[in-house]
């Protein structure tokens, strides 16, 4: 009597785990991708506290004064949808997932008029874009697609 | 409708009628006027003498063979093993019928097996070869502006692409992968 309910138990058990599995494999993934704008400028000034990580992967490469926080979005897609941000110099910054495979997700980002590209980028990992210049200096968005 | 077909009925032959009467008289169950006449040709009889004295002797062996059965202490033992034997045969009856009802379960039990061998072997073999490294970016269209491309590096977990202002290239050594 004891081995058959561990028996049904287990069955059961194993249905819910199927279930649960077919469940998640059905549900469309998502990737979060987080945007972030920045404003590197030629005049010497601050380094925006919340931009010290992406100045310490630029510091050593660019020379720059400063380095301003201007926008941080975070869009949350998925796959095959189109993610829209308008940056300060009226241009559009899209991205969109097409894949998600061993290697990370495929996207694919454009900058309106400027830049158009297919990266393959693993979780979390940084990438950072220096786009066209505007006002006193250029416009830097770093893309970090979570998923 | 006809029922079953009988043959005639026989009526008893002397001699049977004659062993039937001298088997109730050994048994003592042949009384009065019947026993007083059997007694009577018995007397005058040596057949049926003969006849008697072999059923007596009949009876002597089986009771003889009667006395060489199992005693009682044999049928208790007997009995005091019935239990066991029946507790026996309850759990190999359930032991079956457990393995009816989950017969299905050792063929699903060896498709999840082989099915997760399968996998196994495709994570083992695949994936290393489409883990192969080939960089971040896979195209660029920068409209024929200079682009430089640092890939990440020991030092830096992090890609950049840079669009050059027209300027001289800021490189850095390495990592350049292109340009359009």
């Amino acid at each position: 009597m004891a081995l058959r309910r561990r028996v049904t138990g287990g069955l059961l058990a194993a249905m819910l785990l199927v279930c649960a599995a077919v469940a998640w494999a059905e549900t469309p993934r998502r990737i979060a991708v987080k945007v972030t704008v920045s404003h590197a400028l030629d005049a010497q000034g601050a380094i925006d506290p919340r931009g010290s990580e992406l100045n310490a992967f630029l510091g050593p490469q660019f020379r720059y004064g400063s380095l301003k926080v201007l926008q941080v979005e975070r869009l949350d897609l998925a796959l095959d949808e189109v993610g829209t941000l308008e940056l300060p110099n009226g241009r559009k910054f899209r991205v969109r997932p097409l894949d998600i495979g061993p290697e990370g997700v495929l996207l694919s980002v454009s900058v309106q008029g400027t830049l158009w590209t297919d990266m393959r980028v693993r979780n979390g990992h940084l990438v950072v874009i220096g786009a066209e210049r505007f006002e006193e200096g250029k416009l830097v968005i770093s893309v970090e697609p979570h998923f | 409708m006809n029922g079953p077909v009988r043959g005639p009925q026989r009526p008893p032959t002397l001699a049977e009628r004659d062993a039937r009467a001298l088997h109730a008289y050994h048994d003592g169950e042949l009384q009065g006027f019947a026993r007083w006449r059997l007694e009577r040709r018995l007397a005058r009889s040596p057949e049926l003498q003969l006849e008697l004295r072999e059923i007596a002797e009949l009876g002597t062996l089986l009771r003889q063979r009667a006395s060489e059965a199992p005693g009682p202490e044999l049928w208790d033992r007997i009995a005091l093993r019935l239990p066991a034997a029946d507790a026996r045969r309850a759990t190999t009856t359930q032991e079956r019928g457990l393995r009816r009802r989950l017969g299905w379960l050792p063929p699903l039990g060896a498709a999840a097996a082989t099915l997760a061998v399968a996998v196994l072997v495709a994570q083992q073999w695949l994936a290393p070869a489409a883990v192969e490294r080939a960089g971040v970016v896979r195209w660029m269209d920068s409209r024929g502006r200079s682009v430089m491309v640092l890939e990440e590096d020991q030092q830096s977990d992090v890609t950049i692409i840079w669009l050059l202002d027209g300027g001289p290239s800021i490189g850095a050594a390495g990592g350049e992968r292109g340009a359009s």
